[in-house]
């Protein structure tokens, strides 16, 4: 995981995103389609097109790194910013966030959470007293008893 | 038209359900979610139902957004 670079592991967790700027018209299905190849093959992207595809993820990373007193592109501070600021950004309804209805605003949320079954390609994760189906596309390998952060419909990332 | 915002279920067929959002209709599948009927309101992702909505909050947020037509953006 640490050898992993600030690219894909934006990628990761934006990727799910990319699911709602389709339905707002702001990518092509093709696009998406491209997104989701990149993401499965773990695909360095150019950060130039991440930002441009995601610009409200970069500000907010630029303000957490500010924070950290870091340079922004970089693993720590994505991770920390998905991991720990980004629900916090939710709450304050940062941004478009404000627009969001209170459950639409839970599911945009990343958490932690155990795996607890396996069905194909789709994973029930328990966390916080609840459980979400998710797919297991952007985690194939995942399994009964990991631990995983999700986001949206998705398994983003495993943990020891 | 946009799927932050809730839309009520009106027809399910074997595992795909039919969504109206205030007139417009779209088709999702119930495979991650199944415990869903006729009547909920449920909030759709990458043409999955994934979520279930109280219907006291999707009637509000259906209600705030038909008022202010907002622009469907998260990333803003």
């Amino acid at each position: 995981m640490s050898l992993i670079k600030p690219e894909q592991l934006f990628l990761k967790y934006s990727y799910p995103c990319a699911h709602v700027l389709l339905e707002m018209g702001s990518i092509t299905e093709s696009k998406l389609e491209e997104l989701k190849e990149n993401v499965i093959k773990n695909k360095v992207m150019l950060q130039s097109e991440l930002e441009s595809l995601f610009p409200a993820a970069f500000r907010r990373i630029k303000e957490v790194a500010k924070k950290m007193n870091k340079t922004y592109w970089n693993v720590d501070v994505i991770r920390k910013y998905f991991l720990e600021e980004h629900n916090n950004y939710i709450d304050e309804r940062d941004g478009g966030y404000a627009d969001f209805g209170k459950t639409f605003r839970e599911f945009c949320k990343v958490f932690k959470g155990t795996v607890v079954s396996k069905n194909e390609n789709m994973l029930t994760v328990v966390f916080e007293n609840q459980q979400r189906n998710v797919f297991s596309d952007i985690l194939p390998k995942a399994e009964i008893g990991d631990i995983v952060t999700i986001h949206q419909g998705f398994a983003v990332e495993k943990f020891d | 038209m946009c799927l932050s915002i809730p839309g009520r279920i009106i027809k399910i067929e074997d595992e795909t359900a039919t969504i109206d959002y205030s007139g417009e209709k779209r088709t999702a599948s119930t495979a991650l979610l199944k415990d869903v009927t006729v009547g909920d309101f449920v909030i759709v992702s990458a043409k999955f139902v994934m979520q279930k909505v109280p219907e006291e909050e999707a009637k509000k947020t259906i209600a705030l957004w038909d008022e202010t037509d907002k622009i469907c953006n998260c990333e803003k």
